[in-house]
């Protein structure tokens, strides 16, 4: 149903009515947002990246394939136009940033810690710890592990499109989560 | 298998990735093994949460602000037919070179009328089509390609 309004929508932008890309806007807003959010880590270059975004697919509405879902494309354009802008904003190393050391010590203080109180988290306090947290992690796992567990891309195109070899994104990815159950851990342990 | 082995798999394991082999060993092996039992648990928690993340609400009057720029942008086309000669010939030369490193390129057409300079570097889009009837869509112009005309 609201697939069909998308479509009636962005034939109308074809038609040259642009007032009707508003519908469009705030339809995915939240989610443009989001997935810019997590890739350039912060609200205030989120924000611009996520506009430009739409101001992007406005201005190719014209070869927008209305047969296909909007959802996929402008979620594509997004992941290009925050990676690109992560690229302008950390020279080409940004990938490469050494924190290691710092988060591989977080996960092995627990490791042989006993019950793993993250067990026993309910399903809404892990989502909304998980929120918050996965904003403080570095770019290097936040960029691959929201692409990956979040906006559902192949390992494949994740490597392409950040320009680093299969077994470094895994690495990233494994490190990542590790990093993540860690923070999750700590905040428990504060909360106690 | 041993742990390390396990730990390392754990990722194809939860998407059931692997072979049914490798999986059948790792199940084997967490049978044993309550160390990778509880990681291997706990990683399917954190997995699937993450799948399920709540989208962030952006800001206020966010509609707003982009319909601005789609307004402004839609009127910029709208008058301004000069700038198409300064794309075109920009466009030519990017297909001339484009074709000397993929000779399969036919065509590239302009998808945008009018060209601002916004504070980020200008991205317009570019419609490709290739010899063999694909056609794509771009908005990387290599830069240094495009600002010789
Ligand atoms: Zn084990």
């Amino acid at each position: 149903m609201d697939d069909i309004r998308d479509r009636d929508l962005i034939i109308n932008c074809q038609n040259g009515d642009p007032s009707s890309f508003r519908g469009i806007v705030e339809r995915y807003q939240n989610k443009v947002y989001s997935t810019a959010f997590r890739i350039v880590g912060n609200s205030y270059d989120a924000e611009d990246v996520a506009q430009e975004a739409f101001l992007t697919a406005y201005k190719a509405i014209d070869i927008f394939d209305t047969e296909k879902p909007f959802s996929p494309w402008i979620t594509r354009i997004t992941v290009n136009m925050s990676i690109d802008f992560l690229r302008r904003q950390k020279s080409q190393k940004w990938l490469l940033e050494s924190d290691d050391n710092d988060f591989q010590n977080m996960s092995n203080r627990i490791k042989s810690e006993e019950p793993d109180p993250l067990e026993k988290l309910e399903a809404w306090e892990l989502l909304d710890m998980l929120g918050k947290l996965i904003e403080n992690l570095p770019t290097k796992y936040r960029v691959p592990i929201t692409l990956y567990h979040i906006e559902d891309m192949t390992y494949d195109e994740i490597s392409e499109f950040l320009e680093i070899p299969m077994g470094t994104l895994k690495t990233y990815l494994y490190r990542g989560k590790e990093a993540l159950k860690a923070m999750i851990r700590n905040e428990i342990a504060v909360k106690v | 298998m041993d742990c390390r082995k396990v730990l390392s798999l754990m990722d194809e394991y939860l998407e059931n990735k692997l072979p049914e082999e490798v999986s059948q060993e790792i199940n084997l092996h967490t049978k044993e093994c309550v160390n990778c039992m509880a990681e291997i648990n706990i990683n399917r928690v954190l997995v699937s949460a993450l799948s399920t993340l709540p989208d962030k609400k952006a800001p206020v009057r966010f509609a707003d602000a982009v319909m601005n720029q789609v307004l402004t942008e839609y009127e910029e086309s709208e008058n301004n037919e000069d700038s198409e000669s300064i794309m075109d010939r920009l466009t030519a030369f990017w297909v001339l070179t484009a074709q000397s490193v993929k000779p399969s390129l036919t065509g590239v057409k302009m998808m945008t009328r009018s060209f601002s300079f916004t504070k980020y570097i200008p991205r317009p889009t570019f419609r490709i089509r290739w010899g063999d009837d694909r056609q794509e869509s771009l908005t990387k112009l290599p830069l240094a390609v495009g600002f010789r005309w």
